[in-house]
């Protein structure tokens, strides 16, 4: 089911008045919850069912296991079983083909041509999101970050929850669980921050993803040898907007819904085309996500022991590396990771070294103890320059990389770049309307982070009629403004 | 004896012969169209305008086409392709009035149709329901597609107009009604004039529908996307190529 | 293993641990908890909310109402509705709300046109 439909309006507001109904009783309506997510997640196969309950059913286990354990070594074997499953799991639907065709090339180059057993397998909406819920679960009970679960229903409904199952964000099951077993409360201020999160959502997949896609995106990345340079720049700019605003968008509507049932889910996107650095890039891009990359991922990597000199750079340019893999089973996708892992370690590398000759020369600075290392305390209109330069390196950076990310093939990239840097042609598929939907997206990115909630803390005293007015007056233009059909979210496919 | 024998072996090897050069016959027969279009298109000096239309197969073999032509100066292709449209859904896009409007502003050399894909649903007009799968509405489809067809016919445009068949899916509900639906296109557009291509079989896999198989190069790759229906870059060429060799432009 | 073990709520001996960029949403976590009452008072607000709404759409996107029952499966409860939309649908062009859809969107379309 997608959000942007009727047939999900009706749902959700079905669901809505039935969980609210049973707000006083905690298992029925975690039995509804749990209902409805499947349903929802049935829409697009019900055989899908089967393996989201399966996958659930290896984690609820694992923790139930490592509850009855204080051996250390059952404890590992334990956590290393359910993690295996859960990437085999991951592997063999979303992996093995790619793997295939991956031995398909190493043959051919090879020139011992062999037709490699691909096997007919059907990629389950956000198996990666709901894998990656379940890994999380496991290894903070190994870690004792969070208590296990014994109430299956708490932990099937953990992972199978409606707003964010299919694309995110990656709720932690310590954020997570604790709501559930609290009465729901609705406070004015979720209530109209719901509805306007939902409304900027909808905007932004229906209108700003949508028309930057088809006028634009689509048709240069279809035959970008044949597209002007002035085009194929702008349709790189325009991608990157595109896939956030396709992405933060859903994740707008999943906190939104989340929040009118009653549950509050933590920021996945926050501004990241305004980031100044790569590192605030990833603080701000997906946060679920890369958070999670970094505690289960990187730290799995690095071990106990304090990460440094190459060994880090070796980690971190990994975790990338793994993590530009996960959005797709293609080598565009790991070259994209490539890319994000080198201009990390790079970032990290020039930033640690400016920071400890500007020490050297500057004693005192050291002494105030308040520089960690790659902030650089700075000062006047040279921080300016370099916070903008910082900001010009990181966005270029971004969308020249999401040339990969786009790309079906690295002749479609190479193709790409080489006619981009001829610098020929003037605007075909590029109009003012484009444009200024590219620009103005880049450009909020600038404003406060917390315009939202200011937004719904001064409009929490309108009333019902107000607030329904407000919310199906907007809505509606979005809807009539935007396209007829709605084409599935990026980050499904992830 | 011996001579029998031999002159039985002369009966074997002539009947042998015959059998050869009523095979040969055939096989001419059966190329000869595609060979006169081959000269047809191949002799033209100026550049021919292929349009494709239809749904997002169709939007598949369009981008195909492209890829296949896109260092070619003799023929330009041109896309009018509607996801999620198909004949039924009038309400929703309605596929004559925009197929009129494209070939008054385009001339079109050659023309491909591939839709049908969305049409397996319920057709209601005048306050009737025709549910797919009964007589009714393979009546009523026909009826629609005869409608459209007419729109292709020699009074509005001179282009070569072929009629892509549907290929198989995953699903195999959902074949079994493409089979259906090819078949009525089939049967119209002999009625209509419309050359009708068959992509059924090239897209089997073992007699059934494989996501993989050789691709342009003979390499086994995956021709069809995630969801059982559409076309991967590898398929596209594949689809494409082959209605490209059958209606001779390549 | 204890029933304690298990016991909502599922409390985090490392809170501080995760990463201060996924801090709840501060303005509502700020916000003082409402009463039953309140909140339940809060919950009609929403789905009356919710249902003005729903009637904006009903009366301004007729079509696409009619678009949406015909998408349904046939049998004789969705011709009802079918039936229903398209007279709804009539009425609605009659007086005038479905007539704003072809209205802006076609305002919509000069602007995204617009060439250099």
């Amino acid at each position: 089911m997608l959000f942007p439909t009727p047939q999900f309006a009706i749902f959700f507001f079905a669901i809505f008045l039935a969980a609210w109904a049973l707000h006083a009783h905690a298992e029925p309506r975690k039995a509804l919850l749990l209902g409805a997510s499947y349903v929802f997640y049935g829409w697009w196969d019900w055989r899908f069912m089967g393996l989201l309950a399966g996958s659930s059913a290896i984690n609820y286990l694992a923790g139930l296991g490592l509850a009855s354990s204080k051996d250390k070594v059952l404890r590992k074997r334990i956590v290393i079983t359910a993690v295996a499953l859960d990437l085999c799991i991951l592997g063999v639907f979303k992996y093995y083909n790619f793997f295939m065709n991956s031995l398909t090339d190493v043959t051919l180059a090879l020139g011992l041509h062999r037709d490699m057993p691909f096997l007919e397998i059907i990629l389950p909406v956000g198996i990666s999101f709901f894998t990656f819920q379940g890994i999380s679960y496991v290894i903070d009970v190994d870690r004792g970050h969070i208590k296990p679960v014994r109430s299956p229903l708490d932990l099937f409904l953990y992972i199978s929850f409606f707003p964010q199952l299919v694309a995110g964000p990656i709720v932690r099951a310590s954020h997570f669980l604790p709501q559930l077993n609290k009465t729901p409360k609705l406070n004015r201020t979720a209530m109209t921050f719901g509805f306007l999160l939902i409304l900027n959502g909808m905007f932004k997949k229906l209108v700003v993803a949508h028309y930057i896609a088809a006028g634009l995106v689509d048709p240069v990345f279809a035959e970008p040898a044949r597209a002007t340079s002035t085009d194929l720049i702008a349709a790189h700019y325009a991608y990157a907007v595109q896939v956030y605003c396709d992405f933060s968008a859903y994740s707008d509507i999943a906190i939104g819904t989340a929040a009118l049932l009653g549950f509050r889910f933590r920021k996945n996107f926050d501004r990241p085309l305004g980031a100044t650095s790569l590192a605030q890039l990833w603080n701000r891009w997906h946060i679920s996500l890369s958070t999670w990359l970094r505690d289960y991922l990187y730290r799995a990597l690095r071990g106990d022991k304090r990460d440094h000199g190459v060994r880090m750079y070796r980690n971190i340019f990994l975790t990338m590396l793994l993590g530009g893999l996960w959005h797709g089973a293609n080598w565009t996708f790991v070259i994209w990771g490539a890319i994000h892992g080198a201009g990390l370690c790079t970032e990290r590398f020039i930033k640690t070294r400016w920071h400890a000759w500007r020490t050297a020369r500057q004693p005192k600075l050291s002494t105030l103890g308040a520089a960690a290392v790659g902030d650089v305390p700075s000062s006047g209109g040279s921080s300016r320059f370099a916070t903008f330069m910082g900001w010009l390196i990181t966005f270029h950076l971004f969308t020249l990389a999401a040339v990969f990310f786009r790309s079906p093939t690295f002749g479609v990239a190479y193709s790409y770049f080489e006619t981009m840097f001829t610098f020929q042609g003037g605007p075909h598929y590029l109009t003012p309307f484009l444009l200024v939907l590219t620009a103005g997206a880049v450009a909020v990115q600038f404003l406060p982070g917390n315009v939202i909630e200011k937004l719904a803390e001064k409009t929490k005293t309108w009333s019902p009629v107000s607030l329904g007015l407000l919310f199906g007056l907007v809505l509606l233009l979005t809807e009539m403004i935007g396209p007829q059909g709605v084409a599935p979210f990026i980050y499904f496919r992830f | 004896m011996f001579m029998s024998l031999r002159h039985l072996e002369t009966t074997a090897l002539l009947n042998r012969a015959a059998l050869l050069l009523l095979t040969l016959a055939a096989a001419c027969y059966l190329a000869a169209p595609v060979q006169a279009q081959t000269t047809t298109f191949a002799a033209r000096k100026h550049a021919i305008t292929v349009a494709v239309i239809g749904d997002s197969v169709a939007h598949d073999l369009g981008r195909g086409m492209e890829d296949l032509f896109a260092k070619s100066r003799r023929v330009r292709v041109i896309r009018r392709t509607k996801f999620a449209t198909g004949l039924v859904r009038t309400d929703y896009y309605n596929w004559n009035k925009v197929a009129r409007a494209f070939l008054r502003r385009h001339k079109p050399d050659v023309i491909f149709i591939m839709l049908g894909g969305n049409d397996h649903q319920t057709i209601r007009r005048h306050g009737k329901r025709y549910d797919p799968g009964t007589k009714a509405w393979r009546g009523e489809y026909a009826r629609l597609v005869s409608h459209f067809m007419r729109n292709f016919s020699s009074k509005h445009t001179h282009a070569k107009v072929y009629w892509v068949s549907l290929p198989p899916v995953r699903s195999g509900k959902l074949s079994a009604a493409f089979r259906t639906i090819n078949a009525i296109d089939r049967y119209e557009a002999k009625k209509h004039g419309i050359h009708y291509l068959s992509i059924w079989k090239k897209f089997l896999g073992g007699g059934r529908y494989s996501s993989f198989g050789d691709n342009l190069k003979g390499v086994k790759r995956r021709l069809r996307m995630q969801d059982g229906q559409h076309f991967t870059e590898d398929g596209r060429l594949l689809l494409a190529h082959d209605v490209a060799l059958a209606a001779g432009l390549r | 293993m204890t029933d304690e073990v298990f016991l909502p709520p599922y409390t985090s001996r490392a809170r501080h641990w995760i990463s201060r960029s996924l801090e709840p949403i501060r303005r509502i976590g700020r916000a003082k908890a409402p009463s039953d009452a309140e909140s339940m008072s809060n919950v009609r607000g929403a789905a009356i909310a919710m249902l003005i709404a729903f009637a904006v759409f009903a009366l301004f996107e007729s079509e696409g109402i009619r678009h949406f029952t015909r998408d349904l499966p046939g049998n004789a409860f969705t011709d009802v509705l079918v039936r229903g939309a398209d007279h709804w649908h009539a009425l609605m062009k009659e007086l005038g709300p479905a007539r704003v859809q072809p209205a802006v969107q076609e305002a919509f379309d000069r602007l995204r046109h617009i060439r250099w």
